[in-house]
């Protein structure tokens, strides 16, 4: 095909592996989550409907995160952080939304759990990323 | 030329070194090197930027890099002087390149067709400038087939667009469109960042 020949990579042949990339996705997607979740649990309340509460928290930590991304992409490179960022900030956001609606939440309770959130955003991201990667065509000419 | 456009990129000028210049290019180099070690002959780079990519270049080969900015013309000088090789810098429009048909054997651009205010006609012109068989090698990012990565980078884009690229074009289909044979998609990340080969057709006049 007109001159070049592809192979698929095997599993996990294109993941990043550098530490410095994996340890700046772990902290920011963290951080991502965690300012998102304690943000939503200060601003939402006890009374609200837990649908506002979800979709609120989704807006918020939806903003926040693309707030952080392009800061954090400076050192990082912001395309491979905005994404699993403002899911994070979005996925945290709407837990601790609806979390708050539905009683008391903490804020640093929230904040701890929108880092989790983060993370296994993260994972998701790394793990959709490697099954692209195996799909797709890799050079070799 | 497009006056709207080059005032756009002028001002992101001032800006985009320190956006782009260490996370996102430490991030990209290994693949950026690997397409660029691809270049030989005669050698057209649209859109040339601040030039922060001609540190990945080969040395000693031919390369006429363009630009609509002069703002980032002004910042690729340095990096261009100090290229091992032979680097001419242009402010053009990709949509008005004023070389004949056929000048150049390969056509490369880096993040460059997420931002041409008319795509597919910018890819034409640069169809047109390649020699039959010509090879057209892109690194872009372009958007999702997949949701929620599509739906985030559709939310993006009004944004985006305002002070700088466009974060959902289908960058594969306006190469095709533009009358080039996609050779080769290579995945950098996800299936939003990624490298394009395709080949200008040996046969004339495929408007």
């Amino acid at each position: 095909m007109l001159g070049f020949r592809a192979r698929r990579p095997g599993a996990g042949e294109r993941m990043e592996r550098r530490v410095y990339f994996v340890l700046g996705d772990l902290l920011c997607n963290a951080a991502a989550g965690a300012v998102a979740g304690g943000a939503v649990a200060l601003v939402a309340g006890g009374g609200w409907p837990p649908a506002l509460g979800m979709v609120a928290g989704m807006a918020v930590g939806g903003v926040a995160a693309m707030v952080l991304a392009p800061a954090a992409g400076l050192l990082f490179g912001v395309l491979e952080l905005m994404l699993p960022m403002m899911m994070s900030g979005m996925a945290a956001g709407m837990l601790a939304g609806m979390s708050a609606s539905s009683g008391t939440l903490p804020a640093g309770a929230a904040a701890a759990r929108g880092a989790a959130v983060g993370v296994v955003v993260l994972a998701a991201t790394y793990l959709v990323n490697a099954c692209l990667q195996r799909r797709g065509s890799k050079w070799t000419y | 030329m497009d006056v709207l456009t080059s005032q756009k990129w002028d001002r992101a000028a001032r800006s985009y070194d320190l956006m782009n210049g260490y996370g996102q290019e430490r991030r990209w180099a290994p693949s950026k090197r690997r397409l660029f070690d691809r270049m030989r002959g005669r050698i057209i780079f649209a859109s040339i930027g601040t030039g922060q990519d001609i540190q990945f270049f080969p040395p000693d080969r031919d390369i006429t890099g363009i630009d609509i900015s002069a703002g980032m013309l002004e910042r690729a000088r340095p990096r261009a002087a100090a290229y091992p090789g032979r680097l001419e810098l242009r402010q053009v429009d990709v949509h008005d390149l004023d070389y004949p048909d056929g000048w150049f054997d390969q056509a490369f651009t880096a993040c460059t067709f997420c931002s041409v205010p008319r795509p597919a006609d910018g890819l034409r012109m640069l169809r047109r400038v390649l020699k039959p068989g010509g090879e057209l090698f892109m690194f872009e990012h372009t958007g999702s087939r997949y949701f929620p990565f599509n739906l985030m980078l559709n939310l993006m884009t009004p944004l985006s667009r305002r002070f700088g690229p466009e974060m959902n074009r289908d960058t594969v289909a306006n190469v095709a469109r533009a009358g080039f044979e996609i050779a080769a998609v290579e995945p950098v990340y996800l299936d939003v960042v990624k490298m394009i080969r395709a080949v200008a057709p040996a046969a004339p006049g495929n408007q």
